[in-house]
């Protein structure tokens, strides 16, 4: 029985719902389930057994909604919904159709469409909001039964249900092979975790004016709060969140949908509604290129959209009040080995490439004329296949080899790149270090961090034996080393030449030879430098601060080859070019931490002098990098210095408060990383998309050379760079946007590559869907970006109330929509006590709440006492590469109980102990949430991953056998060192001793304490800080400030913060 | 011979006017360029920034010589545009900056399309002084 065809007479309703129609195929032949359709309908939890195992968690903030419907719903023991059938009544009628579960023994039996909706709309199902599609099911609903509101509303209501259960119900789903596909590193039991439902948060009650003080342990607060949104915090959730960031089901399931249209969207289908028929020769290049089985979609660490489905006309987007973009992560690593980008050689043909728009070949291409040509899928120009590529096809269009072929069968791609992609010869890693020896830097004790964390490093330098390095050391004067090759002095006499430049104001290069030569030739040379280094600088007077100095030197040297500068000081520039002026040498104003957090801090933020800009803007041309290690002990304007590493894709390191015992382990792990990830060397990047739409206002480290091309000397797997998509004068007319992101790069094995990503989306008319499939991890990101972006030109309350405000529009268009459907078949229902909220987008308050908390937008006198006009600096730097599970824990922060791990909640688990599955080697314990009256007991020990910090909160009557335990348990060095130090135990130390690697073998809760960090730590950026505070340290306040669903002194708590957006929605829309 | 220097003083006004206006477009011109792909961002503002000081500098001049000629009704025209000049140079945003023009490019075409129409504005009232300084010179 197939659905299309009893729906025929209304199927003009369907034009815009292409989607639906490639499900009705799916369904179709599926006649089972369709005679299924009372018993599923009955007791569904029983149909299923996977999903009443109890394995998830209660999907929580509906359970007020259900009481206030007229339905009878109850919970079995295990969370999972028992429908008990009750008769609709005409009260069940005046509810809003879209609240939650009703009861849905309205429907006949001979109604097909119910099972359909029910059973074989397992992602679809999720939409928060009733959109055409369920007019399109009340529509046939009409056709099938007399015209029966109460009926009808019911109906419709049931749609938007707890759903997912359905996964076995249709066990051959064409979806299967893909959820699993971007699941299958999940285990099991999380992919049957059931989609929290869409429905309307709780109308927050009056705001508590007296939280529980932190003292009091396990308070619970008024049942309310219970139920509001927030991120899923099971162990797998929490796990799921720290390694890949939010992502929402929905999101997959449109990456999904897109896969399925592509596959799915024969002529026949399409010709069914009038647009399609319009449309018929653009949707001609809706591509067939591989078989579903082998398709590999971009894995969403590469690049994520912030939308699943993409708005067709400009008109339609300006509505839409959130960012429509895309966070891209081109050299990300990929989760597992078995994901790899495969690497593609074509030969002689070329890379294949569409002649108009230069976008390359990729699985949405389509052969036409017997496989001599090809159709873009983004200007929709045919090009001719060279002959060296071509293949026949077959019967159904597709290339007879399109299934071995990685260009063809994967979303992210590695081309090799011919001669034609050079400029010259590739080049080989370069890395020039430059390290300040003036008395500052010796005297913190940073010369010997630098000189060591070198030596350390140096058999990680990327290239092999093409590697080049090179040495300058700079004070008050430049002073160069020329460096001996081993082969070419056998005698030994390996010493290095020095030579001094003290003319800052002009420096040349007076060793025109041996300055960066090949590590492996001047290894030992290299080692002798680096060994005397330290001695012959230990008695330093010299101040130093020829910074500026320093790097223009450096400039000199790399000018002509390229290469990767490392700055290493300790110093302000004061001497010299790019010397501070004098206003900021002095300090004043910058020092005091009160200016931090006012509108005076913008003007300090911006560098002092421009010469910094200049030269980054030149070294970007020159394809040199430069990043920037700043260990200091005072204040020292590295929002002057940070453009250097800003536009030429380098790595700001800043290392406040240097002390060489505290900071040795972080800055040798940092600089090793950075030496050894992945690296692209003289890149650039653009991003192509879909006819009408182009790429707008990115955001990251780079520099812009064209309007859509990225210069990145130096790009790595810890870079992320975020972009808007502005769509032009024309709507999309075709059936998909496609986004491909291509980097053009020298790989450190000296071979020019193309690496490409692209993603492909269905477009829509519909409102709901832009929000239905929304992304709240990557919105999340790109909302922080702008933001971070902005508050450095405007005010912040200005960007405050721009935020606040689009959030408050969002939710307006989003009830609009919501009550110009219901008002179609029930009579307006007030929805004066409800806030409504699509589904994905329902953490979205909260996290721009966690936006607005965070020290990027917030005045608070307790942040700003804990940062200093540097910190913030570097805070807004780190912003622009932040990755979407960064940007997730640094809005709401993950916390997860160290100590003790075996409460109630935890019992019998394994919880940091190693376990073979999931995203995280290790099993998490169930998350917190971010309330101190939830996380801060005095028994508890808590880790609270801000993503850019990991703070560790020690109450106040841990049990000392957990510290013991901990310190008994490093290893050697550190242990004496404590032992040395006395009884009383610094959070310094524990921080250290936190940071020890587990031994294998102990499974005391000290060690499975350790293992947890360790296995958060490898998520975040390399330098991370681990950071103690005891409970009533001062340094607590950072972390209240942190509880960002708590109420501080300027800024409401998560309940509050709701309800006066729920009130400025609700004046709105009284006001419209 | 009077009349013939107002004439004279009309004719360096309508110059001076003529050169702003050209300083202007020529920097529109640079604008689509850039977005055209033609020219990269840092030519760009090496040719824009180059023109800005000469056109500040050229319509204070301007002012000033229509001030001391006593016209003042134009002067105190032209008086915001060179408020609105100093305005942007205190605040050190009057050069543009080659790391951020894509961002700004729009808001800056947009700025240089309405000095233009307001030295449009000013071209005409100058040529009609002009002329009816002419037509005074000549009866």
């Amino acid at each position: 029985m197939s659905y299309r065809q009893s729906n025929q007479p209304v199927d003009s309703n369907q034009a815009s719902n292409q989607n639906f129609n490639n499900f009705a195929r799916y369904v179709a032949p599926n006649a089972k389930v369709a005679s299924n359709v009372q018993a599923s309908t009955g007791s569904e939890n029983k149909l299923d057994p996977r999903f009443s195992q109890g394995h998830v968690p209660s999907p929580t903030f509906s359970s007020s909604t259900e009481g206030s419907t007229p339905t009878r719903v109850t919970r079995d023991s295990m969370g999972v919904r028992n429908y008990v059938t009750a008769p609709p009544t005409n009260s069940g009628a005046a509810s809003p159709m879209w609240r939650g579960p009703s009861p849905e023994a309205v429907t006949a039996p001979n109604q097909p469409n119910w099972s359909f909706s029910k059973g074989n709309y397992p992602r679809f199902a999720t939409q928060g909001m009733p959109d055409e599609s369920s007019t399109f099911h009340n529509a046939a609903a009409q056709q099938a039964v007399p015209p029966d509101l109460s009926r009808l509303s019911l109906h419709s209501a049931q749609y938007p249900g707890p759903t997912l259960p359905s996964r076995n119900v249709v066990p051959n789903s064409p979806f299967e092979s893909l959820a699993s596909e971007t699941q299958r590193h999940y285990p099991p039991e999380a992919r049957q975790s059931p989609v929290t439902r869409p429905g309307l948060i709780p109308r927050p009650a009056m705001p508590h004016t007296n939280y529980p003080s932190t003292a009091q342990s396990g308070v619970s607060l008024a049942s309310d709060t219970q139920q509001l949104p927030r991120p899923d915090l099971s162990p797998f959730g929490v796990a799921r969140r720290i390694k890949e960031g939010d992502i929402s089901e929905n999101y997959l399931a449109s990456l999904q949908n897109a896969s399925n249209m592509r596959n799915q969207s024969g002529s026949q289908n399409l010709a069914k509604s009038a647009e399609a028929t319009l449309n018929a020769s653009m949707n001609s290049f809706l591509p067939v290129a591989c078989s579903e089985q082998v398709f590999k979609p971009v894995l969403p660490c590469f690049m994520r959209l912030s939308v699943g489905m993409f708005p067709n006309a400009p008109s339609f987007r300006s509505k839409f009040p959130f960012p429509v973009g895309a966070v891209v992560q081109p050299l990300a690593e990929p989760p597992t080995s078995e994901d790899t980008v495969p690497v593609v050689n074509f030969g002689k043909a070329g890379i294949i490439r569409c002649r108009r728009c230069r976008a390359y070949i990729n699985y949405l291409s389509m052969f036409v004329d017997g496989g001599r040509k090809f159709r873009c899928n983004f200007c929709g120009f045919l090009s001719d296949v060279p002959s060296e590529y071509y293949c026949p096809l077959d019967n159904s269009g597709r290339r007879l080899d399109a299934n071995e072929r990685p260009e063809l069968t994967c979303g992210s791609v590695d081309f090799v790149a011919p001669s034609e992609y050079m400029v010259r010869p590739p080049m080989p890693p370069t890395y020039l270090f430059v390290i300040d020896v003036s008395s500052a830097a010796v005297s913190c004790g940073a010369l010997n961090g630098f000189v060591s964390s070198i030596r350390q490093s140096l058999d990680f330098l990327l290239g092999d034996d093409r590697t080049r390095v090179g040495i300058i050391t700079f004070d008050s004067t430049i002073h160069f080393y020329g460096l001996k090759s081993s082969s070419d002095n056998p005698s030994g006499k390996l010493d290095p030449i020095m030579a001094v430049v003290s003319d800052v104001d002009d420096v040349f290069l007076p060793i025109p030879h041996g300055c960066l030569v090949k590590l492996c030739e001047c290894r030992e040379s290299l080692e002798i430098l680096l060994d005397r280094l330290e001695s012959m600088f230990t008695t330093t007077k010299d101040s130093g601060g020829a910074v500026g100095s320093a790097v223009s030197a450096a400039y000199l040297l790399l000018q002509t080859c390229g290469g990767r500068l490392i700055l290493m000081t300790s110093s302000k520039p004061t001497r010299g070019v790019g010397a501070l002026s004098k206003s900021a040498l002095e300090g004043g104003e910058r020092n005091s931490p009160g200016i931090v957090g006012t509108d005076k801090e913008r003007q300090y933020l911006e560098p002092d002098n421009t010469f910094y800009k200049k030269t980054a803007v030149n070294m970007s041309r020159a394809q040199i990098s430069c990043d920037i290690i700043l260990c200091t002990s005072t204040h020292s304007e590295l929002a002057t210095l940070t453009p250097l590493a800003k536009y030429t894709g380098g790595e700001i390191l800043y290392l406040p408060k240097f002390e060489l015992s505290k900071d040795y382990v972080v800055l040798i792990r940092s600089l090793r990383r950075m030496v050894s990830r992945e690296t692209a060397w003289e890149g650039v990047m653009r991003i192509r998309c879909t006819r009408s739409v182009k790429c707008h206002g990115f955001l990251g480290r780079f520099f812009m050379r064209s309007t859509d091309l990225l210069t990145l000397p130096n790009t790595d797997s810890d870079k992320t760079y975020g972009v808007e998509f502005v769509l032009e004068d024309n709507d999309i007319r075709t059936e998909a946007f496609a986004a491909q992101c291509a980097v053009l790069y020298t790989a450190s094995g000296g071979e020019r590559r193309v690496r490409i990503h692209t993603v492909a989306i269905p477009v829509t008319r519909n409102m709901a869907d832009l929000f239905g499939f929304a992304e709240v991890g990557a919105m999340t990101n790109l909302i922080l970006r702008t933001c971070a972006d902005a508050v450095l030109n405007k005010n912040f309350e200005t960007v405050r109330k721009e935020l606040t405000d689009s959030l408050v529009q969002g939710l307006v268009r989003y009830q609009q929509g919501g009550s110009q459907m219901q008002s179609q078949y029930s009579a307006a229902t007030s929805l004066s006590n409800q806030l409504a909220l699509p589904e994905p987008l329902r953490l979205l308050p909260l996290y721009i709440q966690g936006i607005l908390k965070s020290p990027l937008l917030c005045r608070e006198a307790s942040v700003a006492a804990s940062m200093l006009l540097d910190d913030k600096s570097f805070l807004h730097s780190l912003v622009d590469i932040f990755s979407i599970p960064l940007s997730s824990a640094f809005v709401y922060p993950n916390i997860v109980p160290l100590f003790p791990l075996d409460e109630e909640t935890n019992a019998n688990s394994q919880v940091g102990l190693i376990s073979s599955s999931g995203p995280l080697s290790v099993q998490l314990p169930e998350g917190l949430r971010a309330s101190a009256a939830h996380v801060l007991h005095s028994h508890r020990v808590v880790l609270i991953d801000e993503g850019v910090n990991l703070w560790i909160w020690f109450g106040s009557s841990v049990k000392p056998s957990f510290v013991q335990e901990l310190v008994m348990e490093t290893n050697e060095e550190i242990a004496s060192e404590h032992n040395g130090a006395g009884a009383s135990i610094s959070p310094q130390y524990l921080a250290r001793a936190f940071r020890c690697a587990p031994k294998p073998g102990y499974t005391s809760s000290a060690s499975r304490a350790r293992a947890l960090i360790a296995s958060i730590l490898s998520c975040r950026l390399p330098w991370t800080p681990i950071r103690v505070v005891f409970q009533g340290d001062p340094l607590e306040a950072r972390i209240l400030s942190l509880m960002v669903e708590d109420r501080t002194v300027n800024q409401p708590s998560y309940t509050e913060f709701l309800s006066s957006i729920q009130r400025q929605v609700q004046s709105r829309l009284t006001n419209s | 011979m009077g009349l013939g220097l107002e004439v004279a003083y009309w004719i360096v006004v309508f110059v001076t006017t003529a050169i702003l206006l050209f300083i202007d477009i020529y920097s529109l011109i640079l604008f689509s360029d850039l977005l055209l792909d033609h020219l990269n961002p840092i030519e760009l503002c090496e040719k824009v920034n180059f023109l800005i000081y000469p056109e500040f500098g050229v319509h204070v001049f301007l002012t000033l010589f229509l001030f001391f000629g006593g016209h003042w009704f134009v002067a105190v025209f032209n008086l915001p545009l060179v408020a609105f000049h100093v305005r942007k140079y205190l605040r050190n945003e009057h050069l543009l900056d080659n790391t951020r023009v894509f961002r700004v490019a729009a808001q800056v075409q947009r700025y240089y399309e309405l000095k233009m129409g307001f030295f449009l504005v000013t071209f005409v009232t100058y040529l009609y002084c002009f002329i009816r300084a002419m037509l005074t010179a000549k009866s």
